[in-house]
């Protein structure tokens, strides 16, 4: 794991790494506004969309 | 001979029914396909017994205020926005409704309260106080509970910092690079770039040691659809300190699909596994600053009004029941009615796009073409829930 703080080339390389990942998830895989940014209802992972794609709203049940 | 009804799927080895998520063997007995809803005749109790079944886990929206420093363009509840909230939430009757709530729900394991806003910073103190008492509620119950709150970032004091130091993690809205974000968050005290002074206080909470509570998410604009935003944002972020699994770079409703057009319906082929917030019954609760509960964070009027914290939890839990049977979409739209594949879009988000009638946007066929394919898979289950986006 990184150190607390990144370098800006460390914070570049990171970035970079996974760049197409995170362009692939700026929207939520079921399009339901609680995982659409605009309301910030994250869950306690933190995840706007969990790993399985769904808003902790839609997981929770 | 009974058939079996539209919902079920030969998945794999087993019989899958695709609206209440239940398998069966293939050579089920005709009583196990009945009683588990399986047969022709029994759709819509099917229905009807997946939205109303009996909560496990709650998820409770404390609005602690609508009070707050920021008026941002993108904001969903500026309607809603005061200066002053002369409305607060009164611990001792949330208590006393969760006390019931639990009382009446004894399957209820755990569940999460999120404080929403408004700003919830600028009520720290009272927040505290929630938290300590629920928690005491919680644990004599037996029920595990979790604190989680959404905050802008822009102030930061002893209180806050309790605050925050009590919650399990907490959420901070950036909205991008800082062109970007102060481009759509103007401060209310006009003080400087809210930008700056965010991340100020978020290297603060670095050094102070919640470096794994802090959550980043943004609401990009259409601007910011880009991987030099991208890398503008991660790169400033994680020079101060936050993790990288905690950013969520995410835009905002693009405008492109504010009109829900073709982009929409593309959405639509994709499972939406369990109801819209606004309809899952006594599991999705808004508590707001007038000390009511709705079932709608969005729109705290009457019309999603369940009713007060006061109230007798069997009279929320038949109201709720109302209110959803007369405002969830799909339960009126004839086409949703008889669709095969509702398990897995019960009409979807109907808060971002104003969905009051699914089937007019629709794609239910690929949808069950998609869901078909998994089935023959054997893999209709994580289909179903989102997990396996290969078909």
């Amino acid at each position: 794991m990184s150190a607390t703080f990144m370098t800006e080339s460390e914070a570049e390389a990171l970035i970079n790494e996974h760049m197409d990942e995170l362009m692939s998830k700026l929207f939520c895989a079921t399009q339901c506004s609680e995982s659409g940014a605009s309301t910030g209802l994250t869950g306690d992972c933190g995840a706007l969309t969990c790993i399985d794609g769904l808003c902790c709203g839609c997981c929770a049940r | 001979m009974s058939q079996l009804n539209r919902f079920v799927f030969r998945n794999g080895d087993e019989l899958f029914n695709i609206t209440n998520k239940k398998s069966l063997p293939v050579g089920a007995s005709t009583s196990d396909l009945e009683q588990f809803g399986f047969l022709e005749g029994g759709e819509e109790k099917v229905v009807r017994d997946y939205i109303f079944r009996e909560p496990k886990t709650f998820e409770i929206k404390l609005i602690s205020t609508w009070t707050c420093n920021l008026r941002c363009s993108h904001c969903f509840v500026l309607h809603q926005l005061v200066n002053k909230d002369k409305g607060s939430i009164d611990v001792d009757k949330l208590c006393g409704f969760m006390d019931s709530y639990f009382g009446a729900f004894s399957k209820l394991t755990g569940g999460r309260i999120q404080f929403v806003g408004g700003e919830t910073a600028l009520t720290a103190k009272k927040n505290i106080e929630a938290i300590e008492r629920v928690t005491d509620l919680c644990n004599t119950r037996g029920v595990k509970i979790r604190f989680h709150s959404n905050t802008n970032g822009l102030e930061l004091d002893e209180d806050i910092l309790d605050f925050y130091t009590k919650l399990s993690n907490f959420t901070i809205s950036l909205d991008g690079p800082k062109h970007l974000h102060d481009a759509q968050r103007k401060a209310l005290d006009g003080r400087g770039s809210p930008f700056d002074r965010t991340m100020e206080n978020i290297g603060r909470l670095v050094s102070l040691g919640m470096r794994d509570k802090i959550m980043v998410q943004s609401a990009v604009s259409d601007e910011g659809m880009n991987k030099e935003c991208i890398l503008s944002f991660y790169k400033s972020l994680l020079m101060t300190g936050v993790k990288f699994e905690n950013i969520h770079y995410k835009v905002s409703v693009p405008t492109e699909w504010h009109d829900p057009g073709e982009k929409f319906k593309e959405a639509r082929a994709s499972p939406f596994p369990v109801p819209c917030c606004k309809y899952r019954w006594m599991t999705d609760f808004t508590v707001c600053t007038d000390n009511n509960i709705y079932c709608d964070y969005f729109d705290t009027t009457e019309k999603n009004k369940i009713g007060s914290l006061l109230d007798p939890i069997e009279n929320l839990a038949t109201k709720h029941r109302q209110l959803i049977e007369t405002n969830m979409p799909v339960l009126h739209d004839p086409k949703c009615k008889s669709c095969p594949v509702i398990g897995i879009c019960w009409g979807n988000c109907c808060n971002t796009y104003n969905l009051y009638k699914p089937s007019e946007i629709c794609d239910a066929e690929g949808l069950h073409e998609r869901a078909k394919k998994a089935a023959s898979a054997g893999k209709l289950f994580d289909f179903a829930m989102c997990r396996d986006k290969s078909f």
